[in-house]
């Protein structure tokens, strides 16, 4: 059997790995508020308006103050992360400012955007017409949604690089290593296996350059931002934050609703458990559908990820053959009986994830579906059975807005850890990523400590903002 | 070879937004927490209300610093990867040391705001001080980073670069640049506060003696540092005579009988000090008016008042223009040691440039979404800072309402 851990730690610089993971899963919590609380507010304000709705209204304003302060701390946490990038992995960042250059630099306008229509936002409520104010508040939710948009986009080029051939073929089930189409700067194009590419940038780094840089350039602006699995990515992560703010929303809510003190708290809080349930229910059907494109396009490019995640090995214990669904898995990811799952044991060794995603995956998707059923359940007793919500399940959304993290930080380490040992898929190894400082043990357990010290203490900040009723 | 001029521009505007900005949230925090404390032991409440109003301030000024900082490393990164590799592994002390500082100043700004009222006065200026001293933390560290690209004598090998840490304390720039750095922040936000005043005062907003005091107590307290910044700007100016003789005769020009040795920034560091005289002229004229009106001034005298409207402005573009002199001034290179260039090309901007970057639709493209952007936010600070308080009135807007 695999020892799991091991696994993963013989992954060179662990100690790093672990100390970024933390770092950006802090960013990544909050963050996910900057985008899921602005399209809530602007839909907020929007119900509200056209029906004369006070209490949608009152929400909205307690939640675009809540995003002010909350985009605040994501541009602190935003700036912490990118100056562990720089610090940690100053070569890969090096490659991303030079190759995976357009999607990194439109970032900057959509996060100006941003912070601008966000504050404005706030500070406009009662002060311009209603319209206008909405018109500002559309624009603050465009502008994180961009901004997600080219973030997303770089992180997809880090598991898709230009001109990438897949190497698994799911006709025959066999492995072969990828390779890369790439223009030459003289003209036309040449494919590289993985081990060619390589050996260029690491023996001749210059002519790497010149062929990398034609091959950018020649895919273009637009080509390199929204290459083919962007979108899907985009969606799954934008709604993933939507769900991450719709159920703290919902746990918070559930919580006040059950320590009101009068009727008028209790049918203010009702109010936003109604709204916030139905929007959640329509979210993540809609999170599940691209959730499930997303593994399609993983299969097709990242097979060997895909083996990890599905855990095709007999080395290990592999849940899809425990329950029988293996047959299944083939069909939903192929969409056909003949093709074949890539097999993980196949893989050659330097070429295979940790197999511990595959747990982590089972883990996510069991959680993923207990928050659909919870909200399923709410909106049948609210809109079906017409009855008051029982005070159990009531009491047990306290626990969604912890779950649905634990559900959003999973679905990141199955995309990121499942590219390793790549730091870039099929061209950039950790090892060669790192910086080439020694960093002690310690400082690393201590920064470690002290970031999850602060991500706590912002998360706890943020459910505390939350509970709060703005008043009129 | 591509023309790094554009990307200098544009990293030089962002940089120039970011600096302002920072500048202004560090006196900030260093002014409410006192502020609030001498308004509660002198019974002062309006200094209690307009602290707790300098607060929405400094958060919207946080946020907008922290992204224009974002914006400023992702520029400098997408125009110069291969430097900040370079950056990335040398500097990697103070570079920590800055983001463990931001973190615990974000922290401080949350939990001194969201426990006032909440916490006992004695506590929560104890918070203050917290948030205070991380105005000085901030800036030391930064400051660590930009004494070093200055001239890095804290270099122990040069391939690869190791720099020892501690010895970056003993750089002769740090120590003056950082508390020039200090100071101007302070008298930036004061005088600043005094143009505020002076136009709500001008305008008829808020209360009139309240608009009055302020000025006066703000006049009163930004002219320390503006007094004491000089001694600290003619000590780094020597400091950089002596550790980078090519950095200090691009900033000094002829002035000195040496002949600039890539650019002449002198024009630059005269505006500089002129406007530096402007604010020791308004103080002067204020003294001049003291002495005349035996100690009674009126601020209702229109000519005191457009003086006093510009002595912000003329703080802030001090401030602008000084930290563009500093940066400019040692191109075309990162580290203002020409000689390194040989071990190091990447310091060089026009071999550093990346050549994906330094393309007409690049900074086209910059050009056309930052304009509309920043008018925007010119719109957002004319909201914060003059309609703030003023409300519509709903029937106004009901018009407007379900249509």
């Amino acid at each position: 059997m695999i020892d799991l851990i091991g696994q993963w730690l013989s992954i060179p610089n662990a100690d790093l790995r672990f100390l970024s993971f933390v770092g950006i899963t802090v960013h990544w919590w909050i963050l996910q508020f900057s985008l899921g609380l602005l399209f809530i507010t602007v839909l907020l304000e929007l119900i509200g308006r056209r029906y004369l709705n006070e209490t949608y209204l009152n929400m909205s304003r307690t939640f675009s103050k809540v995003a002010a302060v909350i985009f605040a701390v994501g541009a602190a946490t935003g700036t912490l992360s990118e100056f562990g990038l720089i610090l940690f992995w100053p070569n890969l960042i090096a490659i991303v400012g030079k190759y995976f250059f357009y999607p990194f630099y439109l970032e900057v306008f959509a996060f100006v955007a941003e912070v601008v229509f966000v504050y404005m936002y706030v500070y406009t409520w009662d002060r311009v017409s209603p319209r206008f104010h909405l018109i500002i508040g559309i624009f603050a939710a465009l502008g994180a949604a961009l901004s997600a948009l080219m973030i997303v986009s770089v992180s997809t080029l880090m598991y898709l690089p230009p001109g990438l051939i897949p190497g698994y073929d799911p006709v025959t089930g066999i492995w072969a290593e990828p390779s890369f189409r790439w223009i030459l700067p003289e003209g036309g194009s040449r494919v590289f296996t993985s081990t060619e590419a390589r050996e260029l940038m690491l023996n001749n780094p210059e002519r790497f350059g010149e062929i990398l840089l034609a091959t950018v350039t020649s895919i273009g602006f637009l080509g390199l931002i929204l290459s083919p699995p962007v979108i899907v990515d985009f969606v799954h992560a934008l709604v993933t934050g939507y769900l991450t703010t719709t159920f703290t929303i919902l746990g918070v809510y559930a919580w006040r609703y059950l320590k009101a003190k009068n009727d008028e708290e209790k049918a203010y809080y009702m109010a936003g458990i109604k709204f916030i349930s139905v929007i959640s229910l329509i979210l993540i059907t809609i999170e599940g559908y691209f959730g499930h494109l997303s593994a399609e396009i993983v299969a097709h490019y990242n097979p060997e990820k895909y083996a990890a995640i599905e855990g095709t090995t007999n080395q290990a214990l592999s849940f899809g053959r425990l329950f029988g669904t293996e047959e299944l898995i083939r069909f939903i990811t192929y969409w056909n009986f003949d093709m074949h799952l890539p097999n993980w044991d196949a893989i050659p060794a330097a070429w295979r994830p940790p197999i511990f995603i595959h747990y982590i995956h089972y883990s996510k998707t069991f959680m993923g579906i207990l928050l659909g059923i919870d909200v399923l359940l709410i909106v049948l007793f609210f809109f079906v059975l017409k009855r008051n919500i029982p005070r159990l399940l009531l009491q047990i959304n306290f626990l969604a807005p912890f779950v649905v993290q634990i559900v959003g930080t999973f679905g990141w380490i199955m995309r990121e850890v499942g590219r390793k040992p790549w730091t870039v898929y099929g061209l950039i190894r950790v090892e060669e990523a790192v910086t080439t400082n020694v960093i002690p043990l310690w400082i690393i357990l201590g920064v470690i400590a002290y970031i999850l010290a602060l991500g706590f203490g912002l998360l706890f900040l943020v459910i505390f903002l939350f509970r709060k009723k703005e008043e009129p | 070879m591509a023309d790094p001029l554009p990307s200098i521009v544009i990293l030089g505007f962002v940089f120039g937004f970011h600096i302002v900005l920072v500048n202004i949230d560090m006196g900030l925090a260093i002014l409410i927490p006192l502020l609030k404390r001498f308004g509660e032991t002198k019974d002062r409440p309006f200094y209690v209300a307009a602290a707790k109003r300098y607060m929405k301030y400094l958060a919207i000024i946080y946020a907008s610093a922290g992204v224009f900082a974002t914006a400023f490393t992702v520029f400098l990164l997408s125009f110069f990867p291969e430097f900040i590799r370079l950056a990335g592994i040398a500097l990697i002390v103070p570079f920590t040391l800055a983001g463990i500082f931001i973190s615990i100043r974000l922290l401080a700004i949350s939990a001194y705001w969201y426990s006032w009222d909440k916490l006992r006065s004695d506590y929560h200026f104890g918070l203050g001080l917290v948030l205070a001293s991380t105005s000085f933390l901030v800036p030391f560290a930064f400051r660590l980073i930009f004494s070093f690209l200055n001239t890095p004598s804290a270099v122990v090998s040069t391939d690869p670069l190791i720099i020892d840490p501690g010895l970056l304390l003993t750089n002769p720039t740090f120590w003056p640049l950082y508390i020039k750095s200090i100071l101007g922040g302070l008298a930036l936000t004061l005088f600043l506060l005094v143009t505020v005043y002076t136009y709500r005062l001008r305008r008829n907003i808020g209360d009139k003696s309240e608009n009055e005091y302020f000025i006066k107590q703000y006049l009163n307290l930004g002219m320390w540092p503006l007094l004491i910044q000089p001694i600290f700007g003619f000590w780094y100016l020597a400091s950089l005579n002596l550790a980078t003789p090519f950095k200090f005769s691009n900033v000094a020009g002829n002035w000195f009988g040496i002949p600039p040795q890539a650019t002449d920034y002198s024009l630059l560091f005269a505006v500089k000090l002129l406007l530096v005289f402007f604010q020791f002229f308004v103080l002067l004229y204020i003294l001049w008016l003291f002495l005349n009106k035996k100690g009674e001034i009126n601020l209702e005298d229109n000519n005191l008042q457009l003086i006093l409207l510009g002595i912000g402005p003329a703080a802030l573009l001090t401030i602008l223009f000084g930290e563009l002199l500093n940066e400019l001034s040692q191109l075309p290179y990162f580290i203002a040691v020409p000689s390194l260039e040989s071990i190091l090309p990447m310091i060089n901007i026009s071999t550093a440039l990346n050549p994906l970057a330094a393309a007409f639709d690049i900074y086209a493209l910059t050009f056309f979404a930052i304009v509309p952007l920043l008018a925007a936010f010119f719109v957002l600070l004319y909201y914060v800072l003059v309609e703030n308080g003023k409300k519509k009135d709903p029937s106004e807007m009901a018009s407007d309402v379900k249509e």
